[in-house]
Formats: C-alpha cells, sequence, structure tokens
C-alpha cells in the first residue's frame, strides 16, 4: 500500500488497534500498528497518527496519565507541533488530555481534563450510541471531519467510564466552543438536555475537542466501530437506522460503509486520498 | 457535617503488590527523578461520615463485612485512618507522606451515600478517593518531602506530575498524626 503513512499506536493496554487501522485502510490510507516501544518503526516519518481506544496501562493512577508520559508521546508532540494529523480515540482521547496536546490554549500544560462519568443515579462504564453534530468553529479546520457537513448528525457508539470532558477554570465557558470538535445532541440535532443524550455530563456537551490549529483531535466516540454499516444496530433513529434496515442480504468484503467512515475519509480527503467505490 | 457526626476514614489496601503503584512509582523515577519517593503505597480511601452513637467503630465494621464491594477479603485489607501503626510491610525509617486524592465531582460517591444512606449501618454520607503513600529516604526533612510529593503529585504538562489531575481533582496531604 502506498497512501499516506498512518501510525496506529499500540500502547500495553490497547485493544481497538486493528479493527481502528483496517478502518484508516479502507479509506486508502497505508495504516500501520506499531507498538508503543519499537524505536526501530521509524514513526517520525508518518503523515498521521491514531491513538486507539482501550485500557493503556491498565488506567493505572487515571486513564491515560501514564502512557501520556511514555517517550513515544515525545514523536507525537513533535509531529503535533509541525501540524500532522493527530487522533485520539476514547482511551487516545485520554492520553492526549494528559498529554496537554488538547485543548493546547498554553503549549505543553495539562488544562483539562476527561473526569468520571457523572449521571444521575448512575456511575461507572456505560456502553451505547449517541449523536453527535459538529462544532462549528472547529470541523472546518480539522482534517478528521473534513467531510462533515454543518449540522450533519452523526451516529457512534461510546463505551467509557471517564468521558466527561473538563476544563481548567476559565476555559469551560469562553474557550470551550474554540475548541469543541464534536457536541453530544438528541437524535433528531436538537439541544441533548443531559442524559441520556449527553451520557456523561460533559461540558459544553463536548463528545471531542481539538487544539486550536485542529490538527490534534481528542473523541470520546468510536468511530472504527461504526466503520461499516453492518455495525449499525438496526434499532437505531435516524437516517443511519434507516439504511441499516434496509440492508439484508450477503455482503461483499466489508460491505457499505457506516457513519463512523467519515472520520478516516476526512484524514484521507486532507490527504488528497480518494477511494473508488 | 454537624457537630454530633463522626467522620472515619477507611484505607481498603490490596494484600498483593498494587500494580498500580509499582506503575506510578517506576514513572515518576523515570520523569521525576529529584522528587519521586523511594517507596510508594496506593490505598482506595473511604470516608463515611456516621450517625452519632457509641457503636461507631462496630457499625463500621458490619457494614466492610457487608460489602464486598468496599473491602473484598479475598484480595485486600482495610485499617483505619489514624493508627498508621497497622500498616504492614513498610520501612518505618523512612519520611512518609500521605496524600489524598478526591475528584471535584464524583457520581461514584454521591451513588455509595445513596445506597449506605439506605442501609441500617447509620452512614450519611460517603466520599471516595485515593490514599497514597510517598516513603523518601531517611533523614529528609518533612518540609522537603511534602513538597516533593506535592510536586510528583499534581500534573501540570507530560513532565511534572501524575498522581492527580488538578482540572478535575483535589489532592491534598494527609496529617496521620493529627487524625
Amino acid at each position: 500500500m502506498s497512501g499516506p503513512l498512518v501510525a496506529v499506536l499500540q500502547f500495553p493496554g490497547s485493544n481497538c488497534e486493528y479493527e481502528t487501522a483496517r478502518a484508516a485502510r479502507s479509506q486508502g490510507l497505508d495504516a500501520r500498528v506499531v507498538r508503543w516501544n519499537d524505536r526501530s518503526a521509524g514513526i517520525e516519518a508518518c503523515d498521521a497518527f491514531i491513538l486507539p481506544g482501550g485500557f493503556s496501562f491498565q488506567d493505572r493512577v487515571r486513564a491515560g496519565a501514564v502512557a501520556a508520559k511514555e517517550a513515544v508521546m515525545d514523536a507525537v508532540v513533535r509531529a503535533a507541533g509541525a501540524g500532522k494529523p493527530v487522533l485520539g480515540i476514547c482511551n487516545g482521547a485520554q492520553i492526549l488530555v494528559e498529554s496537554g496536546l488538547v485543548p493546547g490554549w498554553s503549549a505543553g500544560n495539562v488544562e483539562a481534563a476527561l473526569a468520571g462519568n457523572m449521571s444521575p443515579g448512575r456511575s461507572g462504564y456505560l456502553s451505547r450510541w449517541i449523536y453527535l453534530l459538529p462544532g462549528q468553529e472547529v470541523a472546518a479546520r480539522c482534517p478528521w471531519l473534513s467531510l462533515m457537513e454543518p449540522g450533519q448528525v452523526l451516529p457512534l457508539p461510546i463505551a467509557h467510564a471517564e468521558g466527561r470532558f473538563v476544563f481548567a477554570t476559565g476555559g469551560a465557558s469562553s474557550r470551550g466552543p474554540q475548541v469543541t470538535a464534536l457536541r453530544y445532541c438528541a437524535p433528531d440535532g436538537g439541544d441533548p438536555g443531559g442524559f441520556p443524550w449527553n451520557p456523561n455530563g460533559s461540558c459544553d456537551d463536548a463528545a471531542a475537542i481539538s487544539n486550536m490549529e485542529g490538527n490534534v483531535l481528542a473523541m470520546m466516540p468510536h468511530p472504527e466501530r461504526a466503520a461499516c454499516l453492518w455495525q449499525v444496530p438496526p434499532s437505531l433513529c435516524g437516517p443511519w437506522g434507516d439504511r441499516r434496515r434496509a440492508l439484508s442480504g450477503p455482503m461483499e468484503g466489508t460491505g457499505p460503509e457506516g457513519p463512523g467512515a467519515t472520520v478516516f475519509a476526512g484524514l484521507a480527503n486532507s490527504f488528497g486520498v480518494r477511494v473508488d467505490r | 457535617m454537624s457537630e454530633a457526626t463522626r467522620r472515619v476514614m477507611i484505607a481498603v489496601r490490596l494484600k498483593a503488590v498494587d500494580p498500580a503503584a509499582s506503575t506510578a512509582l517506576s514513572t515518576l523515577r523515570r520523569t521525576m527523578p529529584g522528587e519521586a519517593p523511594v517507596s510508594l503505597g496506593r490505598y482506595d480511601l473511604w470516608e463515611l461520615e456516621m450517625s452519632p452513637g457509641t457503636d461507631t467503630m462496630d457499625r463500621v465494621r458490619s457494614l466492610i463485612a457487608s460489602y464486598t464491594d468496599i473491602v473484598n477479603p479475598n484480595k485486600q485489607s482495610w485499617m483505619k485512618l489514624g493508627h498508621p501503626d497497622s500498616v504492614p510491610g513498610e520501612d518505618r525509617s523512612q519520611t512518609r507522606v500521605w496524600l489524598v486524592v478526591k475528584d471535584h465531582d464524583d457520581s461514584r460517591s454521591e451513588n455509595w451515600s445513596r445506597i449506605l444512606r439506605a442501609s441500617r449501618f447509620g452512614v450519611r454520607r460517603v466520599q471516595c478517593g485515593v490514599l497514597w503513600r510517598l516513603g523518601y529516604p531517611p533523614g529528609t526533612a518533612r518540609e522537603v518531602a511534602e513538597e516533593n510529593a506535592m510536586a510528583v503529585a499534581l500534573t501540570r504538562s507530560r513532565r511534572v506530575g501524575l498522581l492527580a489531575n488538578p482540572v478535575s481533582q483535589e489532592a491534598k496531604l494527609y496529617d496521620e498524626a493529627s487524625s
């Protein structure tokens, strides 16, 4: 494969690296799983980086906190500073937050947290499908979201216990919208109004935040788990649910694309890669 | 807390080596060698606000025996804070600093409060957290040990701090002598 080279970083405890790489490859990207301690991998030459979901270092101390201090993240920080696209999915997002790469108001400082889910009467791990809207100020400058239309509702699955974005004092109300790349919304795109459509009490209904430049994106939902239409539950509301219900009979390969494919297609698009379907 | 309410702090530890403490210690030795402790212990912290009564500790013991989510006796042991002599397997010559980390907003504590308020043990409120025991070399001045402990606690950047993210958590020194 000769498309743009994408490193999918595998930390001890990552568990979504292979399906993430597969979703990226299906968009013409040369995605390779790279172990966090493989110093011969030459990741400096990669064109983009993905930190996949899972439980890096078993979530010891705090989700993402230990992986953020690993040497491989030096290369990711340098790449981000050079403008290369970096995506963190779920635990990868927690690593980017603990690295200070997002929101990045003051370079290198940790100015956000992914705190424990807050919802009435429940705590801990939550796995469900949610609906997202692109943040108006951010999506346009974010390669991963470059194919999303304003107002487009994107259903994706979440699965996390610590997914509540919290910003350093003063950040939530004044600067949050500048970096909120994806917001939780109701199935019709309206105000989520708390649980269940904002599933974790996240500040500003944020499901994904970026740095100010837009090349680094930390998102809690899992696009790789919705890259194919068959991964969408038939019970889902809206047009993606309609498409899934209409899907019948045997499929060739992975079948039609699901809603999560747009994230990987967006990166491919930013590199000028087109895949004929 | 009302005047009559009694606060009991329970620290729960793994009987085996705690993997989170081991990983935190090796990470701190690598990233902050000047401030890292020489030993590190980790405990689940339960602060229980108990209703008045002379049998408070009896009620706490009964509560702990009833909820294996709090202490699983197959793999964990517990102690009441304020009795540091009960901490097993430590080098007592080290200068020890205790650090409490709690979330600013914590639905786990809220849910446990609701569960235990409905129980028969007279619990009014629960607050969960993590207690870290940081050991510094013998002879280290307490002020220096406490300063280093706070430095490794508060995460400011990739290079500085680990044990708490101050955006969503608070970290405070716990004085075992005054408890």
